[in-house]
């Protein structure tokens, strides 16, 4: 670390892959949305890169390491909350009714797989991920279809797409 | 993404250790108090004020309450030291319960607490403390937007308040007033107002200029 202080790149390259894994565990101990857990690990680099200065050599390593960590999982766990906290409640008022839109496996030529998970997906993000990435809609027309705010598409999008992609690993993998 | 961070490293001085913090804050008080000191002339409280219950209490609240709070704010924005962060948050609790007790005490205690109460004094004890406060407020924050701070506004709070009463214990120490209600307001309540004013622009710089290391040129 007191190498990369000074600059070294070739010392934080490796010190960046040793971490990896080590990371991977911690965080995967804590957050229990597969889908989230890269996007997670990703934020705690990003911050291990930009809290590198506040390490003093002095110290030893693995407590500042792992505080970076928790700041970075209390922070998403944070913003999970609020996020949830804002679609619920335009759940709840009933001001937003899922579309159950059918995927149709001739229009788009998709793959039988592809369909499959598609149909795996919860109603609100299987809408907005073929409104966007199947009938390639832009965000406005797709949030329009849904009835949705643009960002609440998004997110919707978002999270079914990384579902997704998470689907098509596992049964790449058997 | 890691061949990024990789890609974009650039060498970066380390943030001072908190002992420099610290003896650098004690010259700013100083140096603060001695241009204090010529500004409003030699004053000093009473011998027997000294004796009083109320105006210790008040008094060492004021200092645990700086004390904890400074120590809060800077332990804050280094991600290893959040134990310390903890501690000095709960010290300044404490400190803040002793300077009301102190006051409320000495209210309690007073004859009669509204007749001859002086306003302008008053006024002037606070704007004293905010005075005295002022830079080490300013040489704390900009520590904490060298630092890593996750929570500007807190830490801008904690860093003015701390900054603040340090300075109001200051002016405690040397006003020649032993009205019970010019203790509490001018010494604790108007000043503790003042710092959470102070506290908006410190955050707002925070928030600006904080969450990154500065590259040694």
């Amino acid at each position: 670390m007191v190498a990369t202080q000074a600059g070294d790149a070739a010392a934080y390259d490796k010190l960046l892959a040793e971490l990896l894994p080590r990371l991977r565990r911690y965080i995967r101990r804590r957050v229990f949305d597969v889908n989230a857990l890269e996007d997670v690990v990703q934020n705690v680099f990003l911050s291990i890169h930009r809290a590198r200065h506040t390490y003093r050599a002095e110290r030893p390593f693995s407590p500042w390491l792992y505080a970076v960590a928790r700041n970075a999982v209390i922070d998403y766990t944070r913003s999970r909350a609020r996020r949830m906290g804002r679609e619920l409640s335009l759940d709840a008022d009933g001001v937003v009714e899922p579309v159950a839109v059918p995927v149709d496996p001739h229009a788009n030529d998709l793959a039988p797989e592809l369909i499959e998970a598609l149909e795996a997906l919860p109603d609100n993000q299987r809408e907005a991920v073929t409104l966007i990435h199947v009938e390639g809609l832009s965000v406005a027309e797709a949030s329009e279809r849904a009835a949705v705010s643009k960002s609440a598409l998004k997110v919707r999008a978002h999270r079914g797409y990384r579902a997704l992609q998470a689907l098509l690993e596992d049964w790449e993998r058997g | 993404m890691l061949e990024g961070l990789v890609q974009n490293l650039e060498p970066v001085r380390p943030i001072p250790p908190l002992r420099s913090l610290f003896l650098t804050l004690a010259l700013i008080f100083g140096v603060a108090v001695v241009l204090n000191l010529l500004w409003v002339g030699f004053s000093f409280t009473p011998h027997s004020a000294w004796r009083q219950a109320p105006f210790l209490v008040l008094l060492i609240g004021l200092v645990v309450t700086a004390a904890g709070s400074m120590l809060a704010a800077v332990s804050g924005a280094i991600p290893d030291r959040e134990g310390l962060a903890r501690r000095g948050r709960r010290t300044a609790c404490a400190g803040a319960l002793m300077a009301s007790l102190g006051g409320i005490l000495g209210l309690a205690g007073a004859d009669n607490v509204v007749a001859p109460f002086p306003l302008s004094i008053t006024v002037a004890c606070a704007w004293r403390a905010s005075a005295l406060g002022a830079v080490p407020a300013a040489a704390l924050c900009i520590y904490l937007a060298r630092a890593f701070e996750r929570r500007p506004g807190v830490g801008a709070v904690f860093a003015c308040v701390g900054a603040v009463t340090m300075g109001s214990g200051l002016v405690h120490a040397s006003c020649p007033s032993r009205e019970a209600l010019h203790l509490l307001l001018g010494h604790w309540i108007a000043p503790l107002g003042l710092a959470l004013l102070l506290a908006l622009p410190f955050s707002l710089l925070i928030r600006q200029r904080g969450r990154g290391p500065r590259a040694v040129s």
